[in-house]
């Protein structure tokens, strides 16, 4: 998607570093803008309003703007390191280096799923190729990461996956920041729209450079949230963030690609996407409870999946009711000064000695570590609160011991000192970001509450507790009980499904008839609003504390191995 | 044919906290119950007990306040004595506003002074309240804590301060008031965050904090009945004596307001304002209440039977 802009009469060009993308100045742009507009890889989880302070650049040049002292420290001004969605470059030519940090990387983490719903005859859902053997694309678009699958047609193996950033990421990092820019950004939508295409024709066209069986893409199935699933099929989500928050649409009638405007390997295909329940719980979580074969047990499951955004499902295979929870990107690395997404160079499990507040940890690839992923996150937190360094509120304990700093953010504890880190910066874990995880891990929490109590269930009656999401793959469930993410069941229910998205997604492309559920699934699952449930601030409430102010329960589940 | 009257039993018992008394004075024992208030079963060892505020500063008072207490204005330990004297307070509720830096700004040793005076002239119960800003109170419950030589209860204790308030009281004796904002959850939570300090369960009532009637006192009654309710079906935390504070109802416009003839006499609706909510409150199961007005007190008193 070129953007059409620039009436730039200014001599003189932007030039992005590392990756050497000169993009024509125009001076009253900001650096951000000139990224987007170069189709330069930068990080931008506000969307340019300066809110979140991670579009991180080197400046050399004339430029103005962007040294905000509350963001930035007087050193880092002093070297040129600037905000780039604050920064407005000189009449002259301007070289920026996106730092490390501030430049998304590329990692499988998110790819793996598990398909719980049992192996299946082999039925695929067309396999008419023109020419060659004929092939399936599997999609998880989600909101942070796109991945995907290429499967075989003839024999249902899978060729190759791939994961790849949403390009639409730069324009947001959450989707309301994401149809708010589609709104008030001229040509926004198709902006976005165009960023999401092209992401997954990159994604495709990498699944057929590493596939070892050349063909043709015949079909296309899609799971994704109702956000970019309405993007993708190019109507406005403006509904979506209104009351009552109703999408424009549910299901989506199959189209080629041609249709929908994707690239040449799958123009001929036809694309399915998968049915949404409702404004914020999308075909991705109908592909999910499709790979955890909750729908067709007897017993009740819980189904979360853990992402941007946070959705619970409670069902079994007569009935299902399924909620969004406003759970917030903590897991994923957002409003958290040192998190990141489980990238290489991303802290993934942590622990810290009581005794002494020395912290172990393990990083994603070989190298310094830059932050914390999810699962860091998530353990950092129960560390920390086991060892005593955070109160039941949420609050730093008084006390100097190892780790402890003063920072400008609160108080904070130093996971790594900034002589070990890949950024050169501490990374550090303070006050605000152990509130955003507190009301993470609260809304979550609440969310399966809340169902449970609109059913009219007990705890008890959950027979399984399935966590998809990338994060869900490696998240420690005790460090999860231990902080109370999830309602106190015992730890043998659960079971990790990872990227159940994508496996629901391949499913339904080996085998019609699973596709054929997810339509049904749709219809079959009630949508519960949780802003209009009158019960659900009072369970926010409750699980607004470590681990929860029912904290009897969760040291019964977990027999009080982690009790204090 | 006999009728068996169905009769509720509650595995939960609150329990029995004491505000202690200086030599010669009457401790005030209150919760030790296993049932609901105004109900004929089971067992209700303490009535509530009903005391006075004593506030220092200078103070703007209603007019159904100035004719009664009027005359004690800047003479907390002559109010303290009168209280707990003539009016019948079983307890007392010093409240050092006079700290805060918008109402003459007392230092606070100055403040912890007022607190030695006032537990000298008399020996009842006394709860030391602090003046409501987060920076002076930082430094005034600990030289409160210090000053005062026989145990008292802070009040209160957030989730903000609450290290400090219950280090303090810890530290010399004392016991405190667990405040929370109208919320069982919170008012639960504070109560875990002081055993976890190590705080004894004994030396904790809870303050869910009272709105006058009118004005948030529907929401009071809910939550001081959810949080007996809790307490009496077995949650520990919450099963502590309640402490109502009808302070705010002398903030409603209904009971000071003079200007509105159609109204009524306004010393006596003012009176009767207090009164009410704090009839309300007791119905709800609160333990302790706190009045400003001396004929409160004695109406109060004797509405609390269990």
């Amino acid at each position: 998607m070129k953007h059409s802009s620039n009436s730039s009469n200014e001599a003189g060009s932007v030039r992005f570093l590392p990756d050497g993308v000169d993009v024509p100045l125009v001076i009253e742009e900001s650096l951000l803008s000139h990224a987007l507009r170069g189709g330069v890889p930068l990080l931008s989880p506000c969307g340019g309003e300066s809110r979140c302070g991670k579009c991180r650049v080197l400046v050399d040049g004339e430029t103005r703007g962007g040294g905000d002292p509350g963001v930035l420290t007087r050193a880092e001004i002093a070297a040129g390191i600037r905000l780039a969605c604050r920064c407005f470059p000189s009449p002259e030519n301007v070289s920026v280096t996106i730092l490390p940090e501030s430049r998304p990387a590329r990692l499988a983490a998110y790819l793996d799923g598990k398909d719980l719903a049992g192996d299946e005859p082999f039925l695929p859902l067309s396999r008419t190729a023109s020419g060659g053997n004929p092939l399936g694309v599997a999609l998880d678009l989600g909101t942070s990461t796109l991945a995907g699958a290429l499967v075989d047609l003839s024999n249902g193996t899978v060729l190759s996956r791939a994961t790849a950033d949403n390009p639409q990421m730069a324009c947001g990092e959450d989707l309301i920041s994401r149809v708010v820019f589609a709104e008030e950004t001229p040509g926004g939508f198709d902006l976005l729209r165009g960023r999401l295409l092209s992401g997954a024709d990159d994604l495709v066209r990498r699944l057929l450079e590493t596939s070892p069986v050349p063909g043709e893409v015949t079909d296309v199935v899609a799971a994704g949230n109702t956000v970019l699933s309405h993007f993708l099929y190019g109507i406005s989500p403006s509904p979506i963030r209104r009351p009552p928050y109703r999408p424009v649409r549910k299901e989506y009638p199959p189209v080629t690609g041609e249709t929908l405007g994707s690239g040449p390997a799958t123009a001929r295909a036809q694309w399915r996407i998968f049915p949404s329940l409702g404004g914020f719980v999308g075909g991705d979580v109908v592909a999910g409870i499709l790979a955890s074969g909750m729908h067709r047990q007897e017993e009740v499951s819980l189904l979360f999946d853990v992402g941007t955004n946070g959705e619970v499902v409670l069902g079994n295979r007569d009935w299902r009711i399924a909620c969004s929870s406003s759970a917030g990107p903590a897991f994923e690395g957002g409003e958290v000064g040192c998190g990141m997404r489980a990238y290489p160079g991303a802290i993934e499990s942590v622990r810290i000695d009581p005794e002494t507040a020395a912290v172990e940890w393990t990083v994603i690839g070989r190298g310094r570590p830059g932050g914390l992923c999810g699962s860091g996150i998530l353990d950092l937190c129960a560390e920390l609160f086991r060892a005593g360094i955070v109160d039941r509120a949420g609050r730093f304990t008084p006390g100097a011991g190892a780790g402890r700093r003063s920072t400008e953010r609160g108080d904070g504890f130093i996971v790594v000192p900034r002589e070990m880190s890949a950024t050169g910066r501490d990374v550090a874990f303070c006050e605000p970001d152990l509130k955003s995880v507190l009301r993470t891990k609260a809304a979550l929490c609440a969310a399966a509450e809340a169902l449970l109590r609109a059913v009219g269930l007990p705890r008890e009656a959950v027979a399984h507790v399935y966590v998809a999401g990338g994060f869900g793959n490696f998240l420690d469930l005790r460090s999860a009980l231990t902080i109370g993410l999830f309602p106190p069941i015992p730890l043998s229910r659960f079971a990790p499904l990872g990227n159940a998205s994508l496996a629901g997604a391949l499913g339904a492309l080996r085998n019609r008839r699973r596709w054929k559920e997810a339509l049904s699934l749709a219809s079959g699952t009630l949508y519960h609003d949780l802003s209009s449930d009158p019960g659900f601030m009072e369970l926010y409430q409750r699980a607004l504390f470590l681990p929860h102010t029912d904290e009897e329960s969760y040291r019964f589940v977990l027999e009080g191995e982690v009790s204090r | 044919m006999s009728v068996v009257l169905p009769i509720p039993v509650f595995p939960g018992r609150i329990l029995a906290v004491t505000l202690p008394a200086g030599p010669g004075g009457t401790p005030v024992t209150v919760g030790g119950q296993n049932a609901l208030p105004l109900l004929p079963e089971g067992e209700h060892p303490n009535a509530p007990a009903v005391g006075m505020e004593v506030r220092t500063g200078p103070q703007e008072l209603p007019p159904a306040l100035s004719g009664a207490i009027g005359p004690f204005a800047g003479d907390p330990a002559g109010m303290a004595r009168k209280c707990a004297g003539d009016w019948g307070a079983r307890f007392l509720f010093l409240s050092l506003a006079g700290c805060h830096p918008d109402a003459g700004g007392q230092s606070v040793s100055e403040g912890a002074a007022v607190v030695r005076e006032v537990l000298s002239a008399t020996p009842a119960p006394v709860i030391v309240g602090g003046c409501g800003d987060e920076e002076v109170d930082a430094r005034l419950f600990p030289a409160v804590a210090e000053a005062a030589h026989r145990p008292v209860f802070l009040s209160y204790a957030e989730e903000k301060n609450y290290r400090l308030v219950a280090g303090a009281a810890l530290a010399y004796g004392h016991g405190v008031v667990s405040w929370s904002p109208i919320d069982i959850n919170m008012a639960k939570q504070m109560n875990l965050l002081l055993a976890d300090l190590g705080f004894p369960p004994d030396r904790v009532v809870i303050d869910p904090l009272t709105g006058g009637l009118g004005y948030g006192m529907e929401y009071t009654y809910s939550i001081v009945e959810r949080i007996r309710l809790a307490g009496l079906s077995g949650d520990a935390a919450l099963a502590r004596p309640v402490l109502c504070h009808l302070g705010d109802a002398w903030k409603a416009r209904e009971a000071t307001d003079a200007s509105e003839a159609s109204w009524g006499d306004v010393v006596a609706r003012g009176q009767r304002w207090e009164e009410t909510t704090g009839l309300a409150c007791l119905a709800a199961g609160a333990d302790l209440l706190v009045c400003r007005h001396p004929a409160s007190v004695a109406r109060l008193s004797g509405a609390a039977w269990r």
